[in-house]
C-alpha cells in the first residue's frame, strides 16, 4: 500500500513538474506579432535606415524618402509630408553636411513633395547651364520629375503644393539619366501607373531601386484613374522593377528596393506584390465576364487572402475603393 | 492537507523558476556540430511533403485556406521563383534538413555571440544572435527568407525569437505564412539528441499559434553540403508577368477522398488540432459513408 502511494505521488510530482515547466514557458517574454498602424497623415515622425552602397532611407508618413550621400552632395528622392520636413532635415544633417544637389519626385503627388522646399533650402546647385534649370526666384536646385507631373500640379494640386516646390527639371521621354558621386542614376517613366507622372529611380552602383507608390508594402496600390493611373499600368511597372532587380543567389541579396510606403524589400517581395495584383485582376475580370455586379464581387471575397496584408476598412483608400477602381477599369 | 502542500509546492516552484526565467541565464549547452534530422515520426509530411488539400492539424483561417486552395504549383516555374529557398517558417521542417551549426565567437572577447545554421533547402542559412542586439525596424526593416533571430538562454532552454520573415509557407502545398508572423523556438538538448519546438503566431493567416517539433541526432561524420546555387532556367514558355493560379472555389479532394472523409475534414483550422476533433471525424466519416451508400 505504501509503495503504491509512493508511485502515485511520484507520478503526480512528475506531472506537476511538467505543468510548471509548461506554465513557465508560457511566461517567457517573447515578441508579439503586430501589424503596425499607419502613421497619422500629419505625423512628424521620421526613421532613418542605411540601405546599401551610398543610399539611405527615411520613412515618413507622407512617403519614404531615398537619400544618396556622397562627397559631391546629396540626391533626395521624394521628400515626404510637410509636417515631417524639419525632422527630415535634422536626420539628413546627422549623416552629412554636404548640400543637396537634386530632388527627384517619383510622382507629382503632394505627400511625396511636402518637403521639397525644406530640402531645397539645404541645396546648392551646380553651375549648370541656366537654360537647363529654371532660374525663377525660389528655385534653388533642380527638382526632377516627369513632365506629365506639371499637368497634375497645374490642375489638381495647385493649392496643395507651393509653386516653388513644383518640378522644375522635367522630361517627356522614357528615361533621363544623371550622375553624381561616381554613380549612374536612371530615372525611368512608368506610364499610367499610380498617376500619369510616375518614375522609378535606379541607383546603378549602389544597386537600389526607388519605386514610389507603384510598390507599397502597406496597402493595395492607390492608383488614381482621374490622374491617369491604372491597375495594369501598376502591374506593368512592377514587371519592369522585377526585370531590373537582380538577386545574388537563390533569390537572396542583390538589388534592394525602397517602396513608396512600408519596409525595404528585394525582388521576391515585389514578385509577391505583382502576383497578388495579377491574381486579383484575373479574378475580377472573370467575375465581370460572368456578369457579376460590383456588389457581387465584394460579396465574393475575391481578395480575402490579401486583405489582412494590404486592405483597409477606413481611411482614404479602402479595400472597397480599390476593388471599385479595378472593377471600373476592367469592365 | 496534501492538496494544500501541493499548492504551496506549486507556487514555490513557480516562483523559483520565475526568478530563473527573469534573470540572465548562463549558456545552457552547446548546439554546434553536425546534426542528422530524425524524420521517422512524420516522414510523409517532411520528405515528400503534404499533398494538395492536406491542411489537417494546422490552425489556418479562411484567408489562408483560400490562398492554399487557389495556389497552383506551376507558379514555382516562374523565373523569379525557381531560386527561392525555403522560408524560416518552414526551413527546419523539410526536407530533413540535416544541420551544420557553427558557433560565432567575438574574436576580441572570445565570447559566444551567436550560431549559424546551415543545411536548409536553398541555403537561407540562419544566424541566431546571442549578444542582445536589437531586431531591425518593425516598420521599415528588410524581411529575409531566414528572418532575423535572437536567442537567449532561459531556464535551461535556448529560446530563439525570429521576426522579419518573408511572405512564405508553412507547408509545401501552398499554405501561406505572412511576413507579420513571429516565431519562437525552444531548443533543448538531451544527450545526443537536439529538439526544437517552434511556436508561430501569425495575425494574418493563423487562428491560433502553430506548434510543431523537430529532433536531430548528433552525427559528427556528417558533411556540410555546401552552398547549392539554383539557376533560373526557361522551364516553360511564358509571357512576362505570367502568374498561374486556380479559380476561387477550387477544392482539393484527392486526400480527403483517399481517407474516406468529406473535404472539410482535411481543411485545417484550429478545431482540427484538438483531440475532441476525433469525434467530429467519426461523425463526418459516418455521414460520408451514408452519402456514398446513397449514391
Amino acid at each position: 500500500m505504501t509503495k503504491k502511494n509512493t508511485k502515485y505521488s511520484s507520478f503526480r510530482l512528475t506531472l506537476l513538474s511538467l505543468l510548471v515547466a509548461i506554465f513557465n514557458v508560457c511566461l517567457i517574454e517573447t515578441a508579439v506579432p503586430q501589424i503596425l498602424a499607419p502613421l497619422a497623415k500629419d505625423s512628424d515622425e521620421v526613421e532613418i535606415l542605411s540601405v546599401q552602397g551610398s543610399i539611405y532611407m527615411i520613412g515618413t508618413a507622407g512617403s519614404n524618402i531615398a537619400l544618396m550621400v556622397g562627397e559631391s552632395g546629396l540626391i533626395v528622392v521624394d521628400s515626404g509630408n510637410i509636417e515631417a520636413s524639419e525632422n527630415v532635415i535634422n536626420a539628413i544633417r546627422e549623416l552629412t553636411s554636404e548640400p543637396a544637389r537634386f530632388i527627384i519626385n517619383t510622382a507629382a503627388l503632394p505627400e511625396h513633395m511636402g518637403g521639397n522646399l525644406a530640402v531645397a533650402d539645404i541645396g546648392e546647385p551646380f553651375d549648370l547651364n541656366p537654360a537647363v534649370i529654371d532660374t525663377r526666384e525660389g528655385f534653388s536646385i533642380p527638382i526632377i520629375g516627369h513632365g506629365n507631373g506639371l499637368l497634375l500640379l497645374g490642375t489638381e494640386f495647385e493649392d496643395l503644393v507651393p509653386y516653388e516646390a513644383w518640378l522644375n527639371d522635367t522630361f517627356f521621354s522614357e528615361r533621363k539619366t544623371i550622375s553624381l558621386n561616381g554613380e549612374a542614376i536612371e530615372i525611368l517613366h512608368q506610364p499610367n501607373a499610380i498617376t500619369q507622372s510616375d518614375v522609378i529611380v535606379h541607383f546603378r552602383q549602389s544597386d537600389v531601386l526607388v519605386t514610389g507608390d507603384i510598390f507599397d508594402t502597406t496597402s493595395y496600390p492607390k492608383f488614381k484613374p482621374e490622374y491617369g493611373g491604372s491597375l495594369q499600368g501598376v502591374i506593368d511597372a512592377l514587371n519592369h522593377v522585377i526585370d531590373t532587380a537582380v538577386p545574388i543567389i537563390n533569390q537572396q541579396g542583390g538589388t534592394l528596393i525602397i517602396p513608396g510606403h512600408g519596409r525595404q524589400a528585394n525582388e521576391s517581395d515585389v514578385v509577391e506584390y505583382r502576383d497578388m495584383l495579377t491574381i486579383i485582376r484575373d479574378r475580377v475580370q472573370l467575375a465581370i465576364d460572368e456578369d457579376m455586379s460590383f456588389e457581387e464581387v465584394i460579396a465574393g471575397n475575391l481578395t480575402l487572402e490579401y486583405d489582412g496584408l494590404y486592405g483597409h476598412d477606413s481611411g482614404d483608400w479602402t479595400t472597397r475603393m480599390f476593388l471599385e477602381a479595378v472593377y471600373d477599369e476592367l469592365r | 492537507m496534501n492538496s494544500y502542500r501541493l499548492v504551496i509546492a506549486f507556487i514555490a516552484t513557480s516562483l523559483f523558476q520565475l526568478t530563473a526565467v527573469n534573470s540572465t541565464a548562463a549558456q545552457g549547452f552547446d548546439i554546434s556540430g553536425m546534426w542528422a534530422a530524425i524524420v521517422l515520426e512524420d516522414w510523409n509530411d517532411r520528405l515528400p511533403g503534404p499533398v494538395l488539400g492536406e491542411y489537417f492539424g494546422i490552425p489556418i483561417n479562411d484567408a489562408a485556406r483560400q490562398k492554399a486552395e487557389t495556389w497552383d504549383s506551376l507558379i514555382l516555374s516562374q523565373a523569379e521563383r525557381q531560386g527561392q529557398p525555403h522560408p524560416a517558417q518552414y526551413s527546419f521542417r523539410g526536407p530533413g534538413p540535416n544541420l551544420s551549426i557553427i558557433p560565432i565567437v567575438d574574436l576580441e572577447t572570445r565570447e559566444l555571440i551567436g550560431y549559424e545554421t546551415h543545411g536548409t533547402y536553398g541555403n537561407a542559412d540562419r544566424t541566431i544572435w546571442l549578444d542582445g542586439r536589437p531586431h531591425p525596424s518593425m516598420r521599415y526593416g528588410l524581411h529575409k527568407w531566414n528572418g532575423f533571430s535572437t536567442g537567449e538562454w532561459v531556464d535551461g532552454m535556448l529560446v530563439v525569437t525570429t521576426t522579419h520573415m518573408k511572405y512564405g509557407v508553412y507547408q509545401r502545398n501552398g499554405i501561406p505564412a505572412s511576413p507579420h508572423g513571429v516565431m519562437t523556438e525552444y531548443w533543448f538538448r538531451n544527450d545526443n539528441y537536439l529538439t526544437m519546438l517552434s511556436y508561430i503566431e501569425d495575425p494574418i493567416y493563423l487562428e491560433e499559434p502553430f506548434v510543431r517539433s523537430q529532433t536531430w541526432l548528433w552525427n559528427p561524420p556528417q558533411m556540410d553540403e555546401g552552398v547549392e546555387v539554383f539557376e533560373s532556367v526557361e522551364e516553360v514558355f511564358n509571357d512576362q508577368g505570367w502568374v498561374p493560379h486556380l479559380p476561387i472555389g477550387t477544392k482539393h479532394t484527392w486526400w480527403s477522398d483517399r481517407l474516406g472523409l468529406p473535404v472539410e475534414a482535411t481543411s485545417g483550422g484550429s478545431a482540427t488540432i484538438y483531440p475532441e476533433y476525433r469525434e467530429n471525424l467519426r461523425q463526418m466519416r459516418d455521414e460520408f459513408d451514408r452519402n456514398r451508400a446513397g449514391e
